[in-house]
């Protein structure tokens, strides 16, 4: 992994291919750390410094999403909470045709 | 029984929620609308997935002020794959709470219209869990085994 002096704000500036998600071994590698430390860094808690957030597909199989990459190496995210959220009415009004096809 | 969110932790849990969608991607679109006697909050994310597909999880929440706290009167989550060119839908499950179905579930793919199935009730954690699993395994979605409701 490259390093910058300053804080890096995007995958891209340290040379990581963006993909929706890598495995254990990709970010194990990207980290230049053992695939056992970085288990250890999963299954710490999520209020450790050290955690790292994975999606589990079965008991050792695990996969990081993109974000969860890009905040374990440094890149700060921007969240924002608007004040006009989608609305369930739109949801429901889309249904009114599975409505009629029902039985 | 109805989900309560104490109204002194309800912008934290809204806050905490969309925290864990930044782990998914550093777009996401998070909204809270303060709402004095009913609020509305929604979520949404939109990730690359399997064969070329896009996968939206679309959240969407609303309370009602109670004595005890924000009770959840209706709810819709869905996950939907769908072509990024043109935008058709391709598959989705959904879990819903509306009128005038009340609990009930959609599954929808090529091959299985839409329709509604009867449901559980659902909370936002472990349906994002269950969706996540589906976008990360690759696999069509499964309409098979789902109990079609009469319509109310």
């Amino acid at each position: 992994m490259a390093r910058t002096a300053m804080r890096p704000t995007s995958l891209e500036e340290l040379g990581i291919e963006r993909k929706p998600f890598y495995t254990t071994a990709e970010v194990a590698r990207i980290l230049q750390i053992s695939d056992q430390s970085l288990l250890d860094r999963i299954h710490t808690p999520a209020d450790d410094p050290r955690h790292v957030y994975a999606v589990a597909l079965g008991p050792r199989t695990y996969r990081i999403p993109v974000g969860a990459l890009a905040q374990v190496v440094g890149i700060r995210p921007q969240l924002h909470i608007g004040r006009k959220p989608r609305r369930i009415d739109e949801i429901a009004r889309r249904e009114a045709p599975a409505k009629r096809r029902s039985r | 029984m109805p989900l309560v969110v104490p109204a002194s932790g309800f912008a934290q849990q809204v806050e905490e929620f969309a925290k864990q969608l930044l782990y998914l991607s550093d777009n996401i679109e998070v909204a809270d609308d303060h709402g004095d006697q009913v609020r509305a909050t929604s979520y949404l994310v939109e990730l690359r997935a399997a064969h070329g597909n896009i996968a939206t999880f679309d959240y969407r929440e609303e309370f009602t002020r109670t004595r005890i706290g924000w009770q959840r009167r209706r709810y819709a989550f869905e996950l939907r794959f769908a072509d990024p060119r043109s935008r058709s839908l391709r598959s989705r499950k959904a879990h819903h709470l509306h009128d005038p179905w009340a609990i009930h579930q959609h599954c929808e793919t090529r091959a299985n219209a839409d329709d509604h199935y009867a449901d559980v009730e659902r909370l936002l954690q472990a349906t994002h869990e269950l969706f996540l699993k589906q976008w990360l395994s690759g696999a069509p979605v499964d309409c098979a085994g789902l109990v079609p409701l009469a319509m109310p």
